[in-house]
C-alpha cells in the first residue's frame, strides 16, 4: 500500500471515528497533524487509529517500540510498503 | 448431616438419573458403589482420581463415601495426574468405561486427608486444585431449602467435575430429586431437554442462560420452576430477559467459587447483592466485608487449601479474598468484574464485566465479550464481540452499538473495535474465556 493510499485510509477511518462520535467529517493533507487542534479527536482516538491500520494493513510498525509520528504523512510512513 | 446412600435407595426403581438415553436408578448407583468399594477395600485404597465424566461413576463413588471416606480427585487430564501424585500421591484411577487402575506409587495421606480435590474454572489462568472437605461441601448443598427443591428434576449444565455441578448433585439426592443431563451440551440440547423431561430445576452461568435464550427463540417452559445462576457475576439485563422468559421460575443468583464454597443466594431478581449484607453474619457464620475494593468471605464453607502449592488466598485474620471487585451502588453491593481481568487504557482501570452489561443493555444484543487490545500509544484499549439478536442487521446494528457506546461510556471504557460473531467461545465450565 503506497503513503498516499495510507492517507485516504486514515481519512476514511477517522471519518469514521468521528462520525461514532457524532462529529462531522474532516478532510486531511499529508502534512495535517493528528494531535494538537486540527482535527477534533483525542489520543484514545487515535490509538483507535492505529488500531484501525494495523487491522487494514497487517502490519505492525510499534512491534520492537513506539515510534514518533506528529502528522498523517509520518503515519502513513510507517504503514506503507 | 442426612445420608446420601439412605436418600438414593429410597428412590429404589425410580430413575434417579437420565444421561442422554441413558437411565439409572438410585438403587443402580448405590450397587455400582457398593462394587467400586469392594475393589477399593480389597486393594487399600485411598486417594482416587476420577478421570471419567460420567455422571453415573461419579454418583456411585460420592455414594461410597459416608461408609468408607476417601479423598476423591475429579479431573480428566494429565494436568490433574500430575498435580494430584504430587500432592499426596494416588492409589487408583476410575476409567471411563468403570474400570480400575492401580498405581504402584501409593499415597501417603495424613490423618483428615479425605474429602474432594477438585479444579477451578481455570478463567484466569492455570486451573487450580482446590481441596474441599466433605462437610464444607455437604453443607453448602443443605444449606438450600431441600423442601422447596423436593421432587425436583434438575437440568445439569455443569461439567460434572465442577464444584458447581457437586452441588446440583448433591442438592438433588439429599432433596429426593433427579438429573438430567443432554448427551450434547450445545445450547439447543439443553432447550429440547428443559422442554422434553420437564424440567422444574436449572442452574448455569450467566453466559449459558443468554445462549439458553438465543436458542429458545421465544419459546416458553411452563415446568420451569426454579433458575439459578451462578460462576460469573450476572447483570440486570439478562435477570430481567429471564423473568420474561420464566415468568413462573424462581429466579435466583447464587455467590459461590471452588474456593469459597457456596457464600449467599440472591432472590430479588436485582442484581448484585443488598447493601445491608456487609459486616454482619448473614447465615451460618458467614460475613462480608470489601478490602481495598474487592469482596473478602469469613466462611467455614471454604477450602482446606490449594492443593497445587499456590498461595492461599486468606487474609491473616482469616478471611478469604475473592478476587471479585465490588462497589456499592445506592442499596446495593455490585459486582465490577474480577481483579485479574482489569484492561489498562492509558493508566485508567477498565473491568470488561461491566462493559459486557452495558453491552447487554442494547436493545439488538444478546451476548457481548469484552477482551483487552494491545495498543503502542495507550498499553491498551477496549475491543468488544457481540452476538446480536438473529432478526438484526448487522451493518446498521453495529454502527448503532457504536453511538450508543460513545455516548454513554467514559472515552477510555468505550470498545475501539466492535465486531459481530455468531456465538461467544465459552469454556468447559460454560464461562466466557
Amino acid at each position: 500500500m503506497s503513503s498516499s493510499e495510507v492517507v485516504s485510509l486514515i481519512q476514511a477511518s477517522l471519518n469514521e471515528i468521528l462520525n461514532a462520535k457524532g462529529a462531522g467529517p474532516v478532510s486531511i493533507a499529508p502534512e495535517t497533524r493528528l494531535l494538537g487542534g486540527e482535527i477534533p479527536i483525542d489520543s484514545l482516538d487515535l490509538a483507535e487509529l492505529v488500531l484501525e491500520l494495523q487491522k487494514s494493513t497487517g502490519k505492525d510498525p510499534f512491534a520492537n517500540g513506539f515510534i514518533n509520528f506528529e502528522s498523517a504523512d509520518d503515519l502513513s510512513r510507517l504503514f506503507s510498503c | 448431616m442426612p445420608s446420601i446412600r439412605r436418600s438414593l435407595l429410597a428412590r429404589g426403581d425410580e430413575i434417579y438419573l437420565l444421561h442422554g438415553q441413558h437411565s439409572t436408578t438410585g438403587r443402580q448407583i448405590v450397587e455400582l458403589g457398593d462394587s467400586l468399594l469392594a475393589d477399593l477395600r480389597q486393594n487399600r485404597c485411598r486417594v482416587v482420581l476420577s478421570n471419567a465424566q460420567d455422571l453415573r461413576l461419579l454418583l456411585a463413588l460420592i455414594s461410597i463415601v459416608e461408609v468408607d471416606p476417601l479423598l476423591l480427585v475429579l479431573g480428566r487430564d494429565s494436568d490433574a495426574l500430575a498435580q494430584a501424585e504430587a500432592y499426596l500421591g494416588l492409589d487408583a484411577i476410575l476409567h471411563p468405561n468403570g474400570t480400575l487402575e492401580y498405581r504402584e506409587q501409593r499415597s501417603v495421606p495424613a490423618r483428615g486427608d479425605v474429602g474432594v480435590l477438585l479444579f477451578t474454572s481455570g478463567t484466569t489462568g492455570r486451573a487450580k486444585l482446590v481441596h474441599h472437605s466433605w462437610d464444607s461441601l455437604m453443607e453448602g448443598a443443605f444449606h438450600r431449602s431441600l423442601e422447596r427443591l423436593r421432587g425436583a428434576r434438575w437440568l445439569v449444565t455443569y461439567q460434572p467435575h465442577s464444584f458447581a455441578a457437586l452441588q446440583v448433585i448433591l442438592s438433588a439426592i439429599l432433596s429426593g430429586g433427579s438429573l438430567v443431563m443432554p448427551e450434547r451440551r450445545d445450547p439447543c440440547a439443553n432447550v429440547e431437554a428443559v422442554a422434553t423431561h420437564a424440567i422444574t430445576h436449572a442452574s448455569a452461568t450467566p453466559t449459558f442462560w443468554r445462549s439458553f435464550l438465543l436458542a429458545a427463540a421465544g419459546q416458553t417452559f411452563p415446568s420451569i420452576q426454579q433458575i439459578s445462576l451462578g460462576g460469573e457475576a450476572v447483570d440486570q439485563t439478562t435477570l430481567d430477559r429471564l423473568k420474561m422468559t420464566f415468568p413462573c421460575g424462581r429466579l435466583s443468583h447464587i455467590y459461590a467459587s471452588s474456593e469459597a464454597g457456596t457464600v449467599f443466594s440472591v432472590h430479588d431478581g436485582r442484581a448484585g447483592f443488598p447493601l445491608e449484607w456487609l459486616d454482619r453474619e448473614i447465615h451460618g457464620g458467614i460475613r462480608l466485608r470489601i478490602r481495598n475494593g474487592v469482596l473478602e468471605i469469613l466462611t467455614k464453607r471454604r477450602m482446606l487449601s490449594y492443593a497445587s502449592g499456590q498461595p492461599s488466598p486468606v487474609s491473616e485474620d482469616g478471611w478469604l479474598i475473592s478476587g471479585d471487585l465490588v462497589e456499592q451502588r445506592g442499596d446495593r453491593i455490585a459486582f465490577c468484574g474480577r481483579a485479574d481481568r482489569i484492561i489498562n487504557v492509558g493508566g485508567l482501570k477498565v473491568s470488561p464485566d461491566e462493559v459486557e452489561s452495558f453491552l447487554l443493555s442494547h436493545r439488538d444484543v444478546r451476548e457481548a465479550q469484552v477482551y483487552p487490545i494491545p495498543s503502542p500509544l495507550m498499553g491498551q484499549l477496549v475491543g468488544a464481540r457481540v452476538v446480536l439478536d438473529p432478526g438484526a442487521d448487522p451493518s446498521s446494528v453495529l454502527a448503532d452499538v457504536r453511538r450508543y457506546c460513545a455516548a454513554n461510556l467514559p472515552p477510555h471504557k468505550q470498545p475501539r473495535s466492535v465486531e459481530c460473531v455468531p456465538h461467544i467461545t465459552v469454556s468447559e465450565s460454560g464461562k466466557k474465556l
